[in-house]
């Protein structure tokens, strides 16, 4: 799953996420939105499967980004994921 | 011994009881074999001092033997007897002071025999034999003066008295040895008596104290077992058991709350299952009868038999007006489930009092609460059984396809962003369905159905099979394309699956 990075790094997800997973990826934002290095990419080029649950976890992570004075943004995305944002009408709130 | 005397303490006394048995016989029998072994050897000593005064007697009759001889033929191969019997006698005398040892009137009388026997050497045979040596051929007055013969006559009597006594010695220890014989018995049989006295009572302990008390504890927790809850647990009989039984009391008092609190759980569950089934029925409306030339059908199947978060709705807004619901919430549960239901009333509502589908997907929108972080997808469809055309409205929903009865197909894509997290506005779109025509709406349940070898539905696969069904009841569609999701996925699905089918007739030949 996901591991926070140095300082600007983004975070890179790989596999997949769903409810079994999600928890963990969304421990691993909330671990790099809380070290505060400034603005906290993710790339989830390496994601092969995305349901709700995963869903959830990014715009979790987005607002409590941004209730600590910080932006949270996926950088680099799969097909999968892309498809994801598209259909949900996401894409540029959490990409842009 | 009785109530309140511990299984260890019977055991115990039990044990004190056999090791006294055995320590008091044993050392009775020690005691006797002893006795036993000393009697045997005072009838050894009687009889070898009885040899031995005989031959002792036979010294002193060698003495004389050889005086009288040198004395009538003042020859003096004679004395050589005498000389024997007297080193016979000192020695035999000494063996048999050794013999009788233990008996100080034997003792006493061997003094007497030695005395009488020194007398006569002393007092008549040395000096008779002087007086031959002296006077050769003078042996018949040397004799008739001596008086050595009476002497001699008492030496015999004295050791007539001495065998006499050894006689009686060897009579009294074969009797000694035959009472010790007889003692050794009785201790055997008094301890092999008291070992069995001591067998039974121990039986008769047990059995009262321990195994009664254990019957009666074995019987009264069968009766648990047997959910014989008020039947009496016995509190008497070693420590131990009672110990037991309070346990199992106090089990049993364990056993009694937790059936009690059991059934009033079941009791609460069963209230609750009704809420869900109702709740279960909701988000799967009854979708009665379809209009005219128009079929109608859904189904929902919930992740793993857990309550859905999915949910559907179709019903009529006018005489040839119908309108049609699908939407799906994160998770699953009771709770999910209300949220679900509240979301498709709001829409429902909304439709019902004139708004577009897009303005029904904003009015949820500014409903759907402050948490941010919760959302749904849903398509909302406004149609005119009539002419076939309407508008519908996809809030980040998967698209539901159209079916063109020649076989063409095109989806209703999303006209906006999930609701929830984004402040948006939502289109509303048009879309119309002809004779022969198919609607399928679907959640993401569908296409996400995994098999076994990790392979996804997809919308494929899903379009083929609608494709494959021409001018059928929507019934038919559904269920089929339910079955076909729960055979691709061996009946294990992670997420809801909910299809909603509408089919427009097909036109005449």
């Amino acid at each position: 799953m996901g591991e926070p990075a140095e300082k600007n790094a983004p975070v890179v997800v790989q596999g997949e996420i769903d409810a079994a997973t999600a928890p963990t990826l969304t421990a691993d934002l909330a671990r790099a939105v809380s070290a505060g290095a400034g603005p906290v990419e993710v790339d989830l080029s390496a994601v092969t499967f995305i349901d709700s649950s995963g869903l959830r976890a990014l715009i979790v992570a987005r607002r409590d980004a941004e209730a600590a004075g910080q932006t949270l943004r996926i950088v680099e995305a799969s097909d999968v994921v892309t498809r994801l944002l598209d259909v949900t009408g996401l894409t540029e709130t959490l990409m842009g | 011994m009785g109530a309140g005397t511990s299984i260890r303490s019977i055991l115990t006394r039990i044990t004190v009881v056999y090791l006294l048995i055995i320590a008091t016989g044993g050392l009775l029998t020690l005691w006797a074999l002893g006795a036993n072994a000393d009697a045997e050897q005072a009838v050894r000593n009687a009889q070898v001092a009885a040899v031995q005064e005989a031959l002792l007697r036979s010294s002193y009759s060698d003495q004389e033997t050889g005086q009288r001889g040198f004395v009538i033929s003042a020859e003096e191969q004679f004395l050589e007897p005498y000389r024997r019997g007297i080193d016979a006698t000192t020695r035999l005398t000494a063996d048999l002071r050794v013999s009788i040892g233990d008996s100080p009137e034997l003792l006493e009388r061997l003094s007497a025999v030695t005395d009488a026997g020194e007398r006569w050497r002393t007092e008549h045979a040395e000096p008779e034999i002087a007086a031959t040596r002296e006077n050769p051929g003078s042996g018949a007055s040397v004799v008739a003066l001596s008086g050595g013969k009476a002497r001699f006559d008492e030496l015999r009597a004295r050791l007539d008295e001495l065998a006499s006594g050894i006689a009686d010695e060897s009579v009294s220890a074969i009797d000694s040895s035959t009472v010790v014989t007889n003692r050794f018995r009785l201790i055997v049989a008094g301890t092999v008596i008291s070992a069995i006295l001591a067998t039974v009572l121990a039986v008769v302990w047990v059995r009262r104290y321990v195994l009664n008390p254990l019957s009666q504890l074995v019987e009264a927790v069968g009766a648990v077992r047997a959910e014989e809850l008020d039947f009496p647990l016995p509190l008497t009989g070693p420590e131990e058991l009672v110990a037991v039984s309070t346990t199992v009391a106090a089990m049993r008092a364990r056993l009694v709350r937790m059936i009690d609190q059991a059934t009033r759980s079941r009791a609460a569950l069963e209230q609750s299952a009704i809420v869900v089934l109702q709740l279960g029925a909701a988000l799967q409306s009854e979708l009665g009868d379809s209009p005219d030339g128009w079929t109608v059908a859904g189904g929902l199947r919930p992740a793993e038999g857990v309550l859905a978060g999915d949910c559907y709705d179709v019903f009529a807004l006018s005489d040839s007006v119908v309108g049609l619901v699908v939407l799906d919430i994160v998770g699953h549960g009771a709770e999910v489930a209300l949220t679900a239901l509240k979301a498709k009333e709001m829409i429902v509502g909304s439709l019902r009092s004139g708004a577009e589908p897009g303005e029904a997907m904003r009015i949820l929108y500014e409903n759907f609460g402050e948490d941010r972080t919760e959302f749904l997808t849903a398509i909302a469809l406004v149609v005119d059984t009539t002419s076939g055309r309407g508008t519908y409205a996809n809030a980040g929903h998967p698209p539901a396809l159209v079916f063109e009865h020649g076989g063409a197909q095109h989806e209703l894509a999303p006209t906006g962003p999930l609701v929830g997290p984004v402040d948006a506005e939502w289109r509303t779109e048009a879309v119309t369905l002809e004779e022969g025509g198919k609607l399928v709406v679907f959640t993401d349940g569908v296409l996400e159905a995994r098999s076994s070898d990790n392979e996804f539905f997809g919308v494929d696969r899903l379009a083929e099979l609608v494709l494959s069904m021409p001018c059928i009841e929507a019934e038919r569609v559904v269920q089929q394309c339910l079955d076909t999701v729960d055979d691709f996925t061996s009946r294990n699905n992670a997420d809801d699956v909910s299809i909603v089918v509408v089919c427009r007739d097909c036109p005449p030949n």
